[in-house]
């Protein structure tokens, strides 16, 4: 990156942060109530503890504060977190179709979601109901699986963890099919959840998803330098003084990690982790000093977008988050496909 | 000093020998080119003379300290490689490519500073890749990129640099201009530089040693008058040649 990009870079990333929080607040008056901007900087000042001369229906507060602003700010970590993953996961496989859920977190999720639908729907300890938790510990116990399957000595191969990924993936499903076979009644939940919302969104899913976020990101960011070089290819890499091992070892468990937080919160999203990383590659290029930054406001403004219109555009009725991100990133893949045919040939 | 000794190592592919009981020792501020026929062992034998393989029995000193005794990034401070392998399939700039040489040199969240931008830039004078800082990696010819790997090497800052097959793949004209600059770091800056190659002739003509290589063992080692010998062509690829000694380096045309 030439000191120009650096300038471009800073300028990028506050007109991001802008369009960020002007969505975030034509969001917070989005809904099946609209309220309007003014009635929300009241609500706002008034949280704050500062006078509001006009009272305000309470109803109002209570939309805003505690179902609202949870919910957009967990819908931005999500769309941030899985950006940032698909992008160091396409560094680490060197595959551009790479996505946050290649190690078989969405399919262990789903596993767990839906043992936790059919066997205990509803219950629910410190705020996060038993679904999240199992699709959290499937999740993991997935990553756990393939990681060691796709492991040589101390080595870990990358295509033995795309192959292990794609077999965990069928066994799964062909599980959640049998299950969804066995407990007809709980069809819909399951399907939904597989969908993707963020109808159960609360204080409590934000403070339990802050800190490993942040840890995260933080670990990403200080790894921009060698994923950069990681991707000229491995021995480069080692030669250029990166732990090469050490370093795929930690990005992926690390990674996994927080996809296994996002989907527990969310269901599976797609698209997000593939189309954002893709987005910004071709307007930046491929260092990740400005991937990483650009792609988590990228991916937060996505998918609080997504969640707005999943939850206003048909009144009364939501859609899962996870269909709209499909239907807009489907046909948007294709463009970026067909504009960059003559490259990928 | 010695820049590489390597010390009776052998090394294995599964149940393969690739290399048997191998010996060297590389001095200082030489150009030394590793010679023979395809499956001889050369790139094995770079490998675990830069650490990406490691001997099976044996052991290798870098500038007299034990090759295990040194981090990644101590060991990128005093050998760089352009390995034949490197991926083109991400949008790199060129200086940015250039600019990762300074990653043994980087802490976290560090940028590059100017002194390390005046490193690449250097580098980039000396390769003849300025005009080219801008551009894509991967829209670029293969002569160009090659000559901005080593420029990334350059950037190292290194004691030693490793080249495999540099120019295999390439024409003549740059086949030519790849070994001259790596003769003029060679000469200018006391660089010692060990690379793999295929070309006998071009081999000859650059390298102040030639190590010819066959079945994973060392056949003979030393100056190229006399390596290039019609019994070690013989001998090494089975091969009859003529030997053209007009020139102030031995020749071959094969018969």
């Amino acid at each position: 990156m030439n000191k120009k990009g650096v300038t471009h870079k800073k300028t990028v990333i506050v007109i991001l942060i802008l369009a960020l929080l002007i969505t975030g607040i034509f969001s917070l008056t989005q809904g099946s109530v609209k309220i309007p901007v003014s009635h929300i900087a009241k609500v706002v000042m008034m949280e704050l503890g500062m006078g509001v001369d006009e009272m305000i229906k309470p109803s109002y507060a209570f939309i805003i504060i505690n179902i609202r602003l949870p919910r957009i700010i967990i819908s931005t970590i999500v769309g941030g977190i899985l950006a940032i993953i698909g992008v160091a996961f396409q560094a680490i496989f060197k595959n551009p179709m790479a996505d946050p859920y290649i190690m078989g977190v969405s399919s262990g999720a789903a596993f767990g979601a839906t043992l936790g639908i059919v066997f205990g729907w509803g219950m629910s300890f410190a705020g996060l109901n038993l679904i999240s938790g199992m699709a959290f510990v499937g999740a993991l116990a997935t990553v756990f699986i393939v990681y060691n399957m796709a492991k040589f000595g101390s080595k870990v191969s990358t295509t033995g963890i795309l192959l292990a990924g794609i077999v965990m993936n069928a066994f799964l499903s062909s599980l959640i099919s049998l299950i969804m076979i066995l407990y007809q009644n709980d069809i819909d939940k399951i399907v939904t959840w597989t969908m993707g919302s963020f109808n159960a969104a609360s204080w409590d899913q934000v403070r339990m998803i802050m800190v490993p976020a942040t840890l995260g990101i933080l670990y990403l960011i200080s790894k921009t330098n060698a994923l950069n070089v990681l991707v000229l290819g491995e021995d480069e890499a080692q030669n250029l003084g990166v732990d090469v091992q050490k370093l795929k070892k930690q990005t992926l468990i690390i990674s996994s990690f927080l996809a296994a937080f996002a989907v527990s919160v969310s269901g599976i999203i797609g698209f997000v982790g593939l189309i954002i990383p893709h987005l910004f590659r071709m307007i930046f290029g491929a260092n990740h000093k400005i991937l990483i930054p650009t792609c988590f406001i990228g991916g937060a403004l996505f998918l609080m977008g997504c969640d707005t219109l999943a939850r206003s555009i048909v009144p009364n009725m939501e859609i899962p988050v996870g269909i709209i991100t499909s239907i807009f990133g489907g046909p948007f893949f294709f463009y970026l496909l067909y504009k960059n045919k003559r490259k990928l040939v | 000093m010695s820049a590489l000794k390597v010390k009776d190592i052998s090394f294995r592919y599964g149940v393969d020998d690739v290399l048997r009981t191998i010996s060297l020792n590389i001095g200082t501020g030489q150009l030394v080119s590793i010679l023979g026929p395809n499956g001889s062992g050369k790139t094995t034998l770079l490998k675990n003379m830069c650490h990406i393989l490691e001997p099976h029995e044996g052991g290798i000193d870098v500038l007299d300290q034990s090759i295990e005794r040194y981090s990644y990034k101590e060991l990128a401070k005093k050998v760089a490689v352009v390995h034949q392998s490197a991926e083109h399939d991400f949008e790199f700039s060129v200086e940015e490519v250039v600019l990762m040489g300074r990653y043994p040199y980087m802490k976290h969240f560090q940028n590059e500073s100017a002194n390390d931008y005046k490193i690449a830039d250097e580098a980039m004078r000396k390769t003849s890749t300025e005009h080219l800082r801008h551009k894509s990696i991967k829209a670029i010819s293969g002569g160009e990129r090659q000559r901005v790997m080593i420029a990334r090497a350059l950037t190292q800052e290194t004691d030693i640099l490793m080249l495999d097959e540099p120019i295999s793949h390439l024409d003549i004209k740059y086949q030519i201009e790849i070994l001259k600059l790596c003769k003029r770091l060679n000469l200018e800056k006391q660089l010692t530089i060990v690379t793999t190659l295929h070309d006998i002739n071009l081999a000859s003509r650059f390298s102040d040693y030639i190590v010819l290589m066959k079945d994973g063992a060392i056949i003979k080692y030393g100056k190229p008058e006399d390596v290039i010998t019609i019994e070690n062509i013989m001998k090494v690829y089975e091969l009859d040649v003529e030997l053209i000694e007009s020139y102030s380096y031995p020749m071959i045309i094969p018969g």
